[in-house]
């Protein structure tokens, strides 16, 4: 009975996690689609357009009392109304002369190494799934499994935290300025990845001592 | 490990092969091959009573305690 309900629980926690993978790559694709089909085109009928050059950098707007108070900025609806609105983050195309060589490398090296890092998150993940769902639960492949992926989290957390910082030196080289309002560099701390790792770094060695446990039961007569 | 387990020792003495008492006790041989390796961590009261019921003997005659110091005291000078 038991085994029966981990099994079913194994096989519904892989389709979430197909369809957690599956589902918002769709937009992604189409997007891509989109795009290449677009410059396909263009590139077919001999258009020539400027593409945009420059490196995306996320910026906070953080906006003053006044600002809050009265937005100086509104915007007009279909109807005629016009609204106020208050910025909140942007994405700005900085030119490439602004952005430092060196930054540019290291940001566009990161995508490989975090992209390797998922697939490794997801692979172990799945391999860890399939070993419970045959009810090899305490065996020591399914400790490894937990230590790669938290470590996984914890090397993504740790570019991310660089790619910040890098993003954040960036930013301060610029000298953004916007009336009303205070620019900061945005970024997100990765407090889910940092604790999600650690976590998952816990729950191997609980794992461990279970199967220190179990060996020890195999061995009393 | 200071517990040395002598099953081989009486099985000798009472002419009973590993098989033989693997049947007897209702464990498998390969079990009982742990045990008398020298490899189980814990033993339970009700193996050591099947053991004691079918050869005869006492807890004291399966299992030993051997210090692993060699015991007596030693001076250092």
């Amino acid at each position: 009975m038991k085994k029966t309900s981990i099994y079913i629980l194994s096989v519904i926690v892989l389709a979430v996690l197909a369809l957690s993978v599956i589902l918002p790559s769709r937009r992604l694709v189409q997007l891509g689609v989109e795009t290449f089909s677009m410059g396909f085109s263009q590139g077919y009928n001999g258009e020539e357009s400027e593409p945009v050059h420059g490196s995306p950098i996320e910026i906070s707007f953080v906006p003053s009392a006044s600002t809050m108070l009265q937005p100086a900025d509104s915007i007009q609806f279909q109807d005629g109304r016009q609204l106020p609105f208050i910025i909140d983050n942007v994405i700005v195309m900085t030119p490439d002369e602004n952005v430092p060589d060196w930054t540019k490398w290291v940001l566009f090296s990161f995508t490989p190494i975090k992209i390797f890092f998922l697939f490794v998150i997801l692979w172990k993940l799945i391999r860890f799934i399939i070993n419970v769902s045959k009810a090899r639960i305490f065996v020591g492949q399914n400790v490894t499994y937990l230590r790669q992926i938290s470590l996984s989290l914890i090397a993504i957390a740790i570019i991310q935290i660089i790619a910040g910082s890098i993003q954040d030196y960036i930013f301060h080289q610029l000298h953004f300025t916007w009336p009303g309002y205070q620019l900061e560099a945005q970024w997100n701390f990765p407090w889910n990845n940092l604790l999600l790792g650690s976590i998952g770094l816990l729950f191997a060695q609980v794992w461990s001592y279970g199967l220190h446990i179990k060996q020890e039961q195999e061995l009393t007569i | 490990m200071p517990i040395i387990v002598n099953l081989d020792v009486m099985m000798a003495k009472r002419k009973i092969s590993l098989g033989e008492l693997s049947e007897k006790m209702g464990i498998t041989p390969s079990n009982l091959s742990i045990l008398k390796t020298g490899k189980a961590k814990a033993i339970r009261f009700s193996t050591l009573e099947s053991i004691c019921e079918i050869l005869d003997c006492q807890p004291g005659d399966i299992l030993e305690y051997k210090s692993s110091s060699g015991g007596g005291l030693e001076f250092k000078i």
